[in-house]
């Protein structure tokens, strides 16, 4: 099936292709063949869920050479197929209010008790939207309706590592501490983004994530076993 | 192996005072932002190029980036090195130094580095490879995340650096027209895509904006110095790049800088000119700029003018 896309320049030395619709499939094939046919050339991507912003050396190549470069590549592929390359993660979460710090409030603010907030978490499978904004940020669409929630008013300075959070209609891990400002109810000990690795991160955009849920006890082994 | 590890061991550099905020920086890292690990390298790429060239050594090659109040530093070893960027007073062993050429250094020396007077960033190149933390290819510092570097952070009291065999070099000197003197403040910047979206382009383009004090390595925060306009432009979460200038709902920009993050919620009304983004990072805080917007063919055609002349003057090609 045959794409659109709009390229339009970011500066001197970017530019952003966008898909007409929103498809992390397709934005992950398109990273996958522009990395590989010109990797020379492009210095770094960005993905998000309709684009894909590709960064170049303008000292280098011109903005507009790349441009008609990455125009040559797209108008021959196709985008058969792509969809069956996801891969399906498990993840565990403890939602013990220690390491979940929210989940207290937010079952007054939902009205919800906290055990059917667990019950709704744990019960859909996401689909991870976007990696990035932060080192390692994973955005997951798919979060259950009743527990859609807004931001907290006033951001946290520092959200530790592996912190589980909800915003509007997603649920996203934190996987560096890092100040923000999304309801947080669990902790993975999973350490999803290893800085000592390259590539830090195995997940992918597109790839599908279910939660399992771990006592606080299960949660101290596990990071014990990691070191 | 052993003897080689002592052989790596022996030229090393000693930090008596580690100043503001000193950290190695290069312009090698690549193929990180698609993890949303920012680039960062050093926030005047040219001035960063200007030290390395002095040495003769890839321009992307470390330099360590030192600001405000610069460090004091031992050397345990012959070498040569060049000091470049922001106006600082340098001192070797109590004696005033030249910037922007190539000095040699003697076993014991002691490099002092003053209170900058003038700009923002200055930076030393050694001739002689660092040791130091390598992720994605790069000794670049990002503390954020404790990535390249020395364990990630900015240099310390004591800190004791290691680094190889120092190379022999020519002795030269930064031609005179190739020196920049900080003074200017038009910012030429290409149209961003929600430039469009803005009813009063009016208020980038007449007001100057003072560079707040609050700026760091990933953005500098600039405010409006008459009548403050708001803008409620809401947008999804996009790309960025450096040198992108952001528009919270304030009216006070955001220029995105070397340590930036790789998306951003606010609408981007302009991007700085790859040949103008050095040039801010050296403006002082509480000092001003102006924006002017250029095309995209006018930033090619600055680009393509300044790799000529370096390329003509000191026979190199630019890299960013």
């Amino acid at each position: 099936m045959k794409r659109n896309f709009s390229c339009d320049t970011l500066g001197d030395s970017s530019l952003i292709i966008s898909s007409d619709k929103k498809d992390v499939d397709v934005i992950r094939h398109l990273h996958l063949i522009l990395s590989e046919k010109l990797k020379d050339t492009i210095i770094d991507f960005v993905k998000t869920p309709n684009s894909l912003a590709v960064y170049i050396d303008p000292y280098k190549i011109s903005i507009k050479q790349i441009s008609n470069e990455i125009n040559t590549i797209l108008i021959n592929e196709s985008f058969d197929g792509i969809k069956k390359k996801a891969k399906d993660w498990k993840i565990p979460i403890c939602y013990d209010p220690s390491y979940g710090n929210d989940i207290t409030s937010l079952s007054k603010k939902l009205g919800l008790s906290i055990k059917k907030i667990i019950e709704l978490h744990l019960r859909e499978t996401y689909k991870i939207h976007m990696i990035g904004f932060l080192p390692g940020f994973i955005y997951l669409k798919g979060l259950n309706n009743n527990l859609k929630v807004p931001r907290r008013n006033t951001p946290r300075k520092e959200i530790k590592e592996g912190s589980i959070a909800i915003a509007n209609d997603q649920t996203g891990i934190y996987n560096v501490n890092s100040p923000g400002g999304w309801n947080i109810i669990g902790r993975t000990p999973l350490s999803i983004f290893n800085k000592k690795k390259n590539p830090p991160i195995q997940m992918i955009e597109g790839d599908n994530v279910k939660f399992y849920k771990i006592s606080k006890d299960d949660y101290l082994k596990f990071k014990n076993n990691e070191k | 192996m052993i003897i080689s590890n002592l052989k790596i061991m022996k030229n090393s550099i000693e930090f008596l005072r580690a100043g503001s905020l000193s950290t190695i920086q290069d312009l090698r890292r690549n193929n990180s932002r698609v993890y949303g690990i920012p680039r960062s390298g050093p926030m005047d790429h040219r001035s960063h190029m200007l030290s390395n060239w002095l040495l003769g050594k890839d321009l992307r090659s470390e330099t360590i980036e030192m600001t405000l109040i610069g460090p004091k530093i031992k050397f345990n070893f012959n070498t040569n090195i060049s000091l470049c960027g922001a106006n600082s007073e340098c001192l070797i062993n109590n004696k005033k130094v030249d910037m922007n050429k190539t000095l040699s250094i003697k076993e014991g020396d002691i490099l002092d580095i003053k209170k900058i007077k003038k700009g923002n960033w200055i930076y030393l190149s050694i001739s002689a490879e660092i040791v130091a933390e390598k992720y994605f290819d790069s000794l670049s510092t990002y503390e954020r995340s404790e990535i390249g570097g020395i364990k990630g952070v900015s240099i310390r009291n004591g800190d004791k650096i290691n680094l190889l065999t120092s190379q022999d070099v020519d002795q030269k000197k930064i031609p005179k027209d190739i020196i920049y003197d900080f003074d200017e403040k038009i910012i030429r910047v290409i149209k961003g895509p929600e430039y469009y979206l803005f009813d009063d382009i009016n208020y980038f383009t007449n007001n100057e904006f003072k560079i707040s004090p609050t700026s760091d390595r990933m953005g500098i925060r600039l405010k409006n110095v008459g009548n403050n306009k708001k803008f409620e432009i809401n947008l999804e979460s996009s790309p960025v790049v450096e040198g992108t200038i952001q528009v919270p709902p304030d009216g006070n920009p955001i220029v995105l800088m070397r340590d930036c993050q790789t998306t951003g919620g606010y609408p981007r009304i302009g991007i700085i000119s790859s040949v103008d983004i050095s040039k801010i990072s050296q403006i002082r805080a509480n000092k001003s700029v102006k924006f002017r917007f250029i095309s995209l063919d006018e930033s090619n055609r600055l680009i393509d003018y300044n790799k000529k002349k370096y390329k003509s003057r000191l026979g190199v090609n630019l890299v960013s």
